[in-house]
């Protein structure tokens, strides 16, 4: 910030008033001009995902027809792909950009719902995307991936009852993993999880048939699922094989960079998230395991600060989760993640989300603070090793 | 609906869906932004557009060799279609025109780790005076893209956020964005009441006799630190409850009175608060007083916020932020004056030199300044 003296002249008496204004001046350096043509000023991302060419004719083909529906919807999923897979927000402005001719339009054909739902869903907007799968839903009612986005996103809410209904909705099409890992996902967290884990892993060995992100999926399901009965041998096989069919997934290499941090693992951890710094949430791993002063660690931290701001600047939905995780892992500032965490939590309650919070109140000594999700665990019935564990704790410190 | 066919795609979904709930933004890369500075400090409206290379790249094409590297020759080279690009997608207007964009340098710079094409301008219009700005780069490609605008005037600065539903905006001078238009209006209502001595001379007189009481023709302490605080807080009240009512009158220009009027009357109230120091009449009552000319002292601070140019948008923001500053500032002045002027009171000095002195000085300046502002401008 740059603070610039002005001086106001009052034009009654000629007194000079100093007024400071801060002006938010872009935190970089100057404008410069390079020495040499041959100087490189920026490198395009290599794009792993589609190569430059076919990037460059689908948007020719799509700029000359817009409105055609299935352009439009296969140049938006083909950019969701490369947003999931490279973490680079632009792909997702594209797929959106993709859809405009029926991003305001609630009659849009079910396909382009689907993929505005996804989008809307990766913003956090989960009232959204789940009001564009009931319009789905509501003109195709035997539609198999609505159903099971619709689940997706209420066991990310923690409606778990209301995600089994929707898994059970399946249509009989699906495939025994697709059905075992949907309701392994609303129910094995609560009492009687323990079959529908048994019977994920049963599907997962007969899975050949299924396609790798499937399998992978599954794999995610069955490591959370284990890590929530305290099976953490099996957490970490899952979390290994399926990150061996799909290598790209930040979900599991986060999750298995937090499973091995939480064993006391730094090391296999920080080699883990390896030099990706891609993705933030990776990004944020690797400057909590990284010692403390290490140069590394301060480069990240600002660099994640400066993306957080960006955001807010932008006016874009805050990231909740990843500032929370930020500010009580890497700044160390426990009474902003606290505030964080209970924002966040109102918003999403995935095991994660509602650790956050529990080890948040901890660190402030603020039990009351987690008493939102004491009180939601008991009234939902959540089992989990690790998190009845931070409960105990949180209770035993209120004594 | 029949059952689908590409079932696989199902499980796609939701492993996107759920694996895709970690937060969509990469270190590296970060959403579409641009960065857009006006300078409407000088005479010649000013500035410089910052577009990242990556996305000239998708619009105007600039890795010529296919290497996917981007060179400052290669950027050289499309200079031209990058100012054609930035002329059909920005639009400033001042002073009732259509500005001339002349872009007359290219250079680099980094933002969030970025490569950003630099392109300074001039126009062909005044600085200094409301600006209106039409932003359209990029939406139809990517809506999620957001221009971040800086707009600087000699007293000012405005921020905006140009995004696909606000292509449009406006800015004026003094009405900056509400951030800072508090906090200076703040400063300025602070500033104002410490640098404009009617107001504070005024309500020092008002205040000096709070630690005495007229008892068989003299001025005598008080005995009881109560007593004084109760009468210095309802004339600071009434002065306040006063004037903020009249500056809001006036500001909101629902009563106007003639600025000359208001100023020869202002000087004209510190002559008679400061001789019913010295002659006093009215004692228990100067909270009315207080009151009646804290009327007029509101009129005065209206005349301020006018002359420094309030209106506009930020208006309600501005007038609070000043009317904060000047309670702020007086209440500054009456913990600072009221303990000293306590412990102060007993002393045969604090009568003759504060009291009486002090009023016949300041009557004298008052007398000064009524002749100055009723004799000037005559005609």
């Amino acid at each position: 910030m740059v603070c610039r003296t002005i001086a106001v002249e009052t034009s009654r008496r000629g007194l000079a008033l100093a007024a400071c204004v801060a002006i938010a001046a872009p935190a970089d350096g100057e404008p410069y001009r390079p020495h040499s043509d041959q100087v490189v000023i920026e490198r395009l991302p290599v794009a792993t995902w589609f190569s430059a060419d076919r990037e460059r004719a689908l948007r020719e083909r799509l700029a000359r027809n817009a409105d055609r529906t299935e352009l439009a919807a296969a140049a938006a999923r083909a950019y969701l792909d490369a947003a999931r897979a490279t973490s680079d927000p632009r792909y997702e402005g594209y797929a959106q950009g993709a859809l405009a001719p029926w991003w305001d339009n609630d009659e849009a054909p079910v396909e382009i719902l689907l993929l505005r739902a996804s989008l809307r869903e990766r913003r956090h907007d989960f009232d959204g995307a789940l009001a564009d799968l009931e319009r789905v839903l509501a003109r195709a009612p035997e539609h198999g991936q609505a159903w099971l986005a619709r689940a997706s996103i209420l066991q990310v809410r923690g409606e778990f009852s209301a995600s089994l209904d929707a898994c059970r909705q399946l249509p009989v099409a699906a495939s025994r993993l697709v059905q075992a890992a949907c309701v392994a996902g609303a129910e094995g967290l609560l009492r009687g999880g323990e079959q529908s884990l048994a019977r994920l892993r049963a599907a997962l060995k007969d899975s050949r048939h299924d396609d790798v992100a499937t399998r992978a999926w599954g794999e995610a399901v069955r490591a959370d699922i284990a890590m929530a009965r305290g099976r953490y041998d099996e957490t970490e096989a899952a979390f290994r094989s399926g990150l061996q069919l799909d290598p790209t997934s930040t979900y599991l290499r986060t999750g298995l960079v937090d499973f091995l941090i939480d064993r006391g693992r730094s090391a296999e951890a920080l080699a883990l998230v390896g030099n990706d710094s891609r993705a933030v949430e990776l990004a944020l791993r690797r400057a909590r395991a990284l010692p403390p002063g290490n140069a590394e660690a301060l480069r990240i931290r600002t660099r994640l600060e400066e993306v957080f701001g960006a955001a807010r600047r932008r006016g874009d939905p805050p990231h909740l989760r990843s500032e929370a995780y930020f500010h009580l892992f890497v700044t160390r500032e426990p009474a902003r993640a606290l505030a964080l965490a209970q924002k966040n939590f109102a918003a999403q309650r995935e095991p994660f989300d509602v650790r956050l919070l529990l080890e948040a109140a901890l660190a402030n000594q603020e039990p009351e603070a987690a008493q939102p999700a004491i009180d939601w665990l008991r009234e939902v019935g959540v089992e989990h090793v690790v998190l009845n564990a931070l409960v105990d704790r949180l209770q035993g410190a209120a004594l | 609906m029949t059952r689908n066919p590409r079932l696989p795609l199902v499980a796609w979904l939701a492993a996107g869906i759920g694996l895709g709930l970690v937060p969509a933004f990469a270190l590296a890369h970060q959403p579409s932004d641009s960065y857009l500075r006006v300078d409407a400090t000088r005479e010649v409206l000013t500035g410089a557009w910052d577009i990242a290379l990556r996305d000239l790249e998708i619009v105007v094409g600039l890795d010529s060799d296919r290497d996917r590297a981007i060179t400052w020759g290669e950027l050289q080279s499309r200079r031209a279609a990058i100012e054609a690009l930035a002329r059909a997608r920005l639009d400033l207007l001042a002073a009732g025109r259509t500005c001339a964009l002349d872009f007359n340098d290219l250079l680099v710079d980094e933002h969030g780790g970025n490569g950003y094409a630099v392109l300074r301008f001039r126009t062909d219009c005044p600085g200094t005076v409301a600006v209106t700005v039409r932003y359209a780069l990029l939406f139809d490609l990517d809506p999620q893209h957001r221009g971040l605008l800086q707009l600087e005037y000699p007293d000012s600065t405005a921020t905006a956020v140009f995004a696909p539903d606000t292509r449009e905006q406006r800015f004026e001078p003094g009405a900056a964005g509400t951030g800072p238009a508090l906090l200076s209006y703040l400063r300025l209502g602070v500033i104002h009441i410490w640098l404009g001595f009617d107001h504070i001379l005024f309500l020092l007189c008002l205040l000096l006799p709070a630690v005495l009481r007229r008892s068989h023709g003299t001025w005598q302490p008080v005995e009881s630190v109560g007593v004084a605080l109760w009468d210095t807080v309802r004339v600071v009240t009434a002065f306040t409850l006063a004037h903020s009512m009249t500056l809001a009158l006036a500001a909101l220009e629902i009563v106007t009175l003639p600025a000359r009027l208001v100023e020869g009357a202002i000087a004209a109230s510190i002559i008679i608060a400061a001789l019913n120091n010295l002659f006093p009449r009215v004692r228990q009552r100067r909270w009315l007083v207080a009151f009646g000319f804290g009327l007029l002292h509101g009129f005065g601070f209206a005349n301020v916020l006018r002359d420094l140019g309030l209106d506009g948008g930020a208006f309600a923001v501005s007038l609070l932020g000043f009317n904060l500053g000047v309670e702020f500032g007086q209440l500054c002045l009456v913990v600072v004056w009221l303990p000293l002027s306590y412990a102060w009171r007993g002393s045969a000095a604090y009568r003759y030199v504060v009291l009486y002195a002090g009023s016949t000085l300041i009557a004298l300046l008052g007398a000064w300044w009524l002749l100055q502002r009723t004799s000037l401008n005559w005609g």
